[in-house]
């Protein structure tokens, strides 16, 4: 589904710092938790794994598609149809009602609409399943700018999940929430993840999740290597 | 480009009610502006030209050309000198003459001016090109002696009908004044139709009729005329004796080329001192003369048509750094840079649309109005129809300046968008 090799990011006006992350394999269903601390590139290696940002070293292949073959357009495209996103906070489109902006994917995708409206023939509607799943029923009609923030996490994920991309990127998703609602923002992406058989991608410095997830690789900027590495402890 | 774009403009823009609305009166404000002074210079160009046509010359006592032409057509100013009815008998008969129209001005009633001319006026004066002047009522009877014939305003505003008696009221064309012309009534005998000219505020009177009613005045005041009024037309005319004088009149010459040599031949006329204008000439200057303040108008106009795309742009603008994130979502679900921008493209377009449409309503309702306040103030022809080709094309070119100045934000928030990708820290 993902594979991932000799990844080496340097931003063009710092050439000193260099992001470097490990070769990994990732596969339909899998869960994978990358970690690291706070300005080690963690959301650059994301950027760079959504297709929004080029010029990295090395090779990105997602459903067989080397990212390097892709036009950047093709690469908004690909986003479109494959990739859900969620952020750390301030997810959503202020001027959207709830529902608008869980919907709102579909409307850039055919392919996830297409998803969407064939699932609705079959009685099953996506919208309602994933509200359900999430808790947030009865929040549809909803002013975005009225929800707490751990309700707006619940509708991004809702919208990452919509028409069914094959990837989702969550990146720091859960810092935003407080120690209780963490646990629960997390059971329900693995809930959701196994329902609709994608892969996640989750990213978070705090490493008390590692242990849910399949696999876990360390983001580090090559040349703080050593410091970061002594500063870990501090860090769990 | 993606539907939900279209959406998504409507959305953000509804955000921003109060700032949004604030931009859009300001640019639907400076469009009615320029639609109006455009509509105005129109109107008073279209009075000008359109007022008399078929005239070769105005021949009056010598002053100046525009005088001449303001006071005869459009009731401004007055004469400073009359023209003796001997001239204009010699004149008339020139071989290179078709037709005269004389014309005696001076007198009023309630406000609108008297003419005293003969019936070559209906029969040969035409306005907005080929058009004759009509009665309302049956017929045009002009030939009793004192016949009045009501252009159509004076009877709307008067409520005249047929057979209603009027006096004259002696030396103003614009007010009542205490000098009545009451010992001689006059009959109501056609109402005119609206021609949109001076003619639709004019009383016409026969000019002997004119010249009888003043008969007690020869000498500047009031002395009256040992008269009877069991006296018949004939008598009057006769006691009368010839006319004395008149205030100018229209002269068409047999031929186009005939009219310059007849009009330096009335200029050089000897026995007294004439002034002859083409009236075609002089209201052409007299246009020229006012175009550079229409100029000026218009220049305004689009001056604050810039204040209001400017209002747009730093609508947009200043929004650019809060909108950041959203940008950053929009991308995150697969939105292209260019659709980014086509976003912001949108937004300006339809507020420059709504704007200009506004803007249209505006000047509309504003020019109902204005045309009524023109219409009382000055004689000019107006026209009716609200939408000209013209405002068209200059509405065309205004939706093309508010999406070319909303390419700026659109173009600044793009590159931003492309720049941040999904990491926005804010």
């Amino acid at each position: 589904m993902i594979q991932v090799r000799n990844f080496i990011f340097s931003y063009p006006k710092h050439l000193q710092t260099q992001i470097a992350v490990p070769d990994f394999d990732l596969q339909k269903g899998e869960s994978l938790f990358v970690y690291g601390p706070s300005g080690s590139g963690k959301t650059t290696f994301l950027e760079c794994l959504a297709g929004v940002l080029t010029g990295y070293k090395g090779q990105i292949v997602v459903l067989d598609q080397d990212y390097l073959s892709l036009s950047p357009r093709e690469l908004d495209e690909f986003r479109a149809n494959h990739i859900g996103y969620i952020f750390q906070n301030f997810n959503l489109i202020p001027y959207l009602t709830v529902k608008q902006n869980i919907l709102l994917p579909l409307e850039f995708s055919q392919p996830r609409k297409v998803f969407y409206l064939e699932q609705i023939q079959k009685g099953q509607d996506q919208l309602t399943q994933l509200c359900q799943d999430l808790g947030i029923e009865s929040l549809l009609s909803q002013n975005v700018q009225t929800l707490s923030t751990g309700q707006q996490q619940r509708v991004a994920a809702a919208r990452a999940f919509i028409g069914n991309p094959s990837i989702i990127i969550a990146d720091e998703p859960t810092s935003a929430l407080d120690q209780q609602n963490r646990q629960g923002f997390i059971e329900l992406l693995f809930n959701l993840n196994k329902r609709y058989q994608s892969t996640l991608v989750f990213v978070s410095h705090d490493l008390s999740f590692k242990n849910l997830f399949n696999s876990s690789i360390q983001i580090g900027n090559i040349n703080n290597i050593d410091k970061m590495v002594s500063n870990h402890s501090e860090i769990g | 480009m993606k539907a939900v774009l279209l959406k998504l403009a409507w959305q953000s823009i509804l955000n921003r009610k109060q700032t949004a609305f604030l931009t859009l009166l300001s640019i639907a404000l400076s469009v009615a502006l320029i639609l109006t002074v455009q509509k105005t210079k129109r109107l008073v160009q279209e009075g000008f030209t359109q007022s008399i046509s078929q005239v070769d010359l105005l021949v009056g006592a010598r002053t100046g050309e525009l005088n001449l032409l303001l006071y005869t057509l459009f009731n401004m100013g007055s004469a400073t000198q009359n023209i003796s009815y001997e001239t204009y008998s010699t004149i008339k008969n020139h071989p290179d003459i078709e037709w005269t129209i004389p014309i005696s001005l001076g007198d009023g009633h309630k406000g609108y001016r008297v003419i005293a001319t003969d019936e070559n006026f209906f029969e040969h004066y035409r306005y907005r090109k080929e058009k004759k002047i009509e009665s309302e009522t049956s017929g045009l009877e002009f030939k009793t002696l004192f016949s009045v014939v009501i252009g159509s305003e004076v009877a709307q505003a008067l409520r005249y009908t047929l057979g209603d008696k009027i006096i004259v009221s002696h030396g103003s064309t614009h007010e009542e004044t205490f000098l009545q012309h009451s010992e001689w009534p006059f009959t109501i005998k056609a109402i005119l139709k609206p021609t949109g000219t001076f003619i639709d505020k004019s009383v016409f009177v026969r000019i002997e009729a004119m010249e009888i009613i003043h008969m007690d005045w020869q000498s500047g005041a009031y002395k009256p005329v040992d008269l009877e009024s069991t006296k018949t037309e004939a008598e009057l005319i006769k006691q009368m004796g010839s006319i004395k004088q008149l205030t100018s009149f229209f002269v068409r010459s047999k031929s186009r080329i005939k009219t310059l040599l007849l009009q330096r031949e009335i200029n050089d006329f000897k026995d007294e001192p004439l002034l002859a204008v083409i009236p075609a000439v002089g209201l052409s200057k007299l246009w020229n003369g006012l175009s550079s303040i229409d100029q000026v108008l218009t220049f305004i106009s689009w001056l604050v048509y810039f204040v209001g795309l400017l209002s747009l742009v730093s609508l947009l603008l200043s929004t650019a750094n809060e909108r950041r994130r959203e940008m950053a979502i929009l991308r995150s679900i697969g939105a292209m840079p260019y659709e980014i921008g086509l976003l912001l493209s949108l937004e300006s377009f339809m507020l420059t649309l709504w704007g200009i449409f506004l803007g249209l309503i505006l000047s509309n309702l504003g020019f109902i109005v204005l045309q009524k306040w023109f219409s009382l103030k000055v004689g000019f022809y107006y026209d009716t129809h609200l939408f000209d080709l013209n405002d068209g094309l200059l509405l065309i070119i205004m939706l093309l300046l508010g999406l070319f100045s909303g390419l700026l934000p659109a173009l600044k928030i793009k590159n931003q968008s492309l720049k941040d990708g999904l990491s926005v820290k804010t």
